[in-house]
């Protein structure tokens, strides 16, 4: 249903010009939950905004295709786009909080995106707000449809953002670090919810995240991302089992086990994730490799099947 | 809460000036007092305020009070309409330049520009002087060059609020370009406006005074506080009191809307002891 080819990101800076998302490759298919994983500034959110190309001024993409139910989103004017942004692909965000406007009641912002996209009357829309504000779990709805997104907090405010997204009735739904912002509990509800509702709705989800728990718990296939390219690919059982790329490895060795006798030793990667600017040549990863090899800085890599998965890595040929 | 929380001078301004207001709208239909009439045995012989004339009366014997409650018409109604226009104009500018960004907000701050250099009161002088001087000639004139800084504020604050997440989700959620901008962007924008336009009425008073003390607004027998204040130059030593009053109400009228803005701003203004969202 999306279909992402080459898709190749670039912001400008300044007079420089640095790729954000390069050469990235990957399909949604319909009722599957896809996982995006990656430290922060590896693209993950470009990437996810170019979909809908909601990118800032400064953003292009650059070249590639984007395929939603066949048609090149790329290819589509600002008005057309409209249509599919909400009605088709809904958006939530991570912070919840920042992503309502804080001059209009939670409930008029869910009703006005009901009116946008439906032919009922204004009378209509506020029921259905109200009883979508119910559907995600916000106690005495038809009050907290007055109330103003501060007056949320921000596990509901995610619950209301979640409630207009489904509103559209969506058939994908990107949802980038939904739950990032939130504490474990209401984290878990909030996985919780939207596992119910992607099931009920039938919708296939993008989900955004640098949390490899929320991942494991929630998502069909794993994507692993690093420095604006796709390094690793396959079935969550796959990734979390059997990690092929080291940069996967070592990510899942950061897992903190929340268990005092269970200690293990994370392999902790050497510096920081190197500025897009200077990307590095050959295997993006390898200054920062622990089973680097001599060759890693002179081969350009793209991901090859290895067993199950789909991995870009010089050890696997 | 709102208004009570202002600084004491802003409060005060702030009913001066309502006091001001509805005295200006209501006094014509409670009171059928003439502004024009005049009495007789009065002529050339102004009188000093007494009980029968609070505030006097003026060379041909009209009362200097109803004078003045009529000249104040004029005189807010100069300061809404043209503040109406000017900011309406300003707002649009200031929205479409922000939110377009790039060449068109480069070129569009430009023309801006141009705007600025253009001395308002001389072209609304020289405006006056080739046409028949009427107030409706002051009111657009005023307006139609003063909406430039209103445009720069509002430009600025766009700047900063196009790019929220909010703006952002409310694209995704595929809301269109003319409810984006003017119902989820432009609420985020007025403060700065509100402050501009209680300055700007402050300063359009000023300039209609000037134009009518210059014989190029108000015309006689009608009353505005500037052809109030011409008139009474030639009885200055006679009759002191027909300078000072509309003198008087022209500086106040003026302080207080200066005053009203600046506690409005320090009312916004997060940094200020009196702030809003302390």
């Amino acid at each position: 249903m999306l279909d992402i080819k080459n898709l190749k990101t670039i912001f400008k800076v300044g007079k420089e010009t640095v790729t954000a998302v390069d050469d990235v490759s990957f399909s949604v298919e319909k009722g599957k939950v896809i996982g995006l994983v990656g430290e922060s500034g590896s693209g993950k959110t470009v990437t996810a905004m170019s979909i809908l190309n909601l990118l800032p001024d400064n953003a292009k993409i650059e070249s590639g295709e984007i395929l939603f139910n066949g048609e090149d989103l790329l290819k589509k004017s600002n008005k057309e786009l409209q249509l599919i942004r909400g009605r088709d692909v809904g958006l939530i965000f991570q912070n919840p909080l920042a992503a309502l406007n804080p001059v209009f009641t939670v409930g008029e912002q869910i009703q006005e995106t009901i009116l946008l996209h439906r032919g009922i009357s204004k009378k209509e829309a506020k029921e259905e707000a109200i009883s979508l504000l119910k559907k995600v779990n916000i106690p005495d709805p038809e009050v907290r449809y007055d109330n103003y997104p501060h007056e949320f907090s921000l596990g509901m405010c995610q619950r209301a953002m979640i409630a207009m997204t489904l509103s559209m009735k969506p058939k994908l739904l990107i949802a980038d670090e939904p739950t990032a912002s939130l504490d474990v509990t209401v984290q878990a509800q909030i996985l919780e919810l939207l596992g119910e509702l992607t099931e009920e709705y039938g919708m296939s989800v993008l989900m955004i995240s640098h949390d490899l728990g929320v991942i494991a718990q929630y998502c069909d296939e794993v994507m692993v991302m690093y420095l604006g390219s796709l390094v690793e690919k396959g079935s969550a059982v796959d990734i979390f089992k059997d990690p092929k790329h080291p940069y996967t490895q070592a990510l899942l060795s950061s897992i903190p086990i929340p268990d005092p006798s269970k200690k293990h030793k994370p392999t902790i990667l050497q510096g920081d994730i190197p500025s897009p600017l200077h990307i590095p040549s050959g295997c993006r990863f390898h200054p920062r490799c622990p089973q680097v090899k001599p060759e890693c800085s002179k081969v350009s890599l793209s991901l090859k099947r290895v067993d199950n998965s789909e991995v870009a890595c010089v050890i696997y040929k | 809460m709102g208004i009570l929380t202002l600084e004491k001078k802003a409060l005060f301004s702030f009913l001066f000036l309502s006091g001001l207001a509805l005295l200006a709208i209501l006094f014509p239909i409670i009171s059928s007092s003439d502004p024009n009439y005049f009495d007789p045995n009065l002529i050339g012989e102004p009188k000093s305020p007494s009980f029968a004339h609070l505030f006097g009366t003026d060379d041909l014997g009209r009362d200097i009070l109803i004078r003045c409650i009529y000249g104040s018409r004029i005189s807010l109604m100069v300061g809404f309409i043209s503040v109406g226009i000017s900011i309406t104009i300003g707002t649009l500018v200031g929205v479409v330049s922000g939110y377009a960004g790039g060449v068109a907000d480069e070129i569009i701050m430009r023309i801006v520009d141009m705007f600025m250099a253009i001395p308002t009161l001389f072209l609304i002088l020289t405006i006056q002087v080739m046409m028949e001087p009427s107030i409706t000639n002051v009111m657009v004139v005023i307006g139609l060059t003063s909406w430039m800084g209103v445009s720069r504020l509002v430009r600025a604050e766009v700047l900063s609020v196009k790019n929220r997440l909010f703006i952002t989700a409310a694209k995704a959620r595929g809301i269109s370009l003319g409810p984006l901008l003017f119902k989820h962007i432009l609420p985020h924008c007025l403060n700065p406006v509100i402050v501009a336009a209680m300055l700007g009425m402050g300063s359009a008073i000023l300039v209609e005074s000037v134009l009518s003390f210059l014989g190029l607004g108000v015309q006689p027998p009608h009353a505005s506080w500037g052809n109030m204040l011409e008139n009474s130059l030639s009885f200055l030593r006679q009759a002191p009191w027909m300078a000072l009053i509309p003198g008087v109400l022209i500086t106040l009228t003026v302080l207080a809307l200066n005053f009203l803005g600046d506690g409005i701003r320090t009312y916004f203004d997060p940094r200020s002891k009196t702030s809003a969202r302390h």
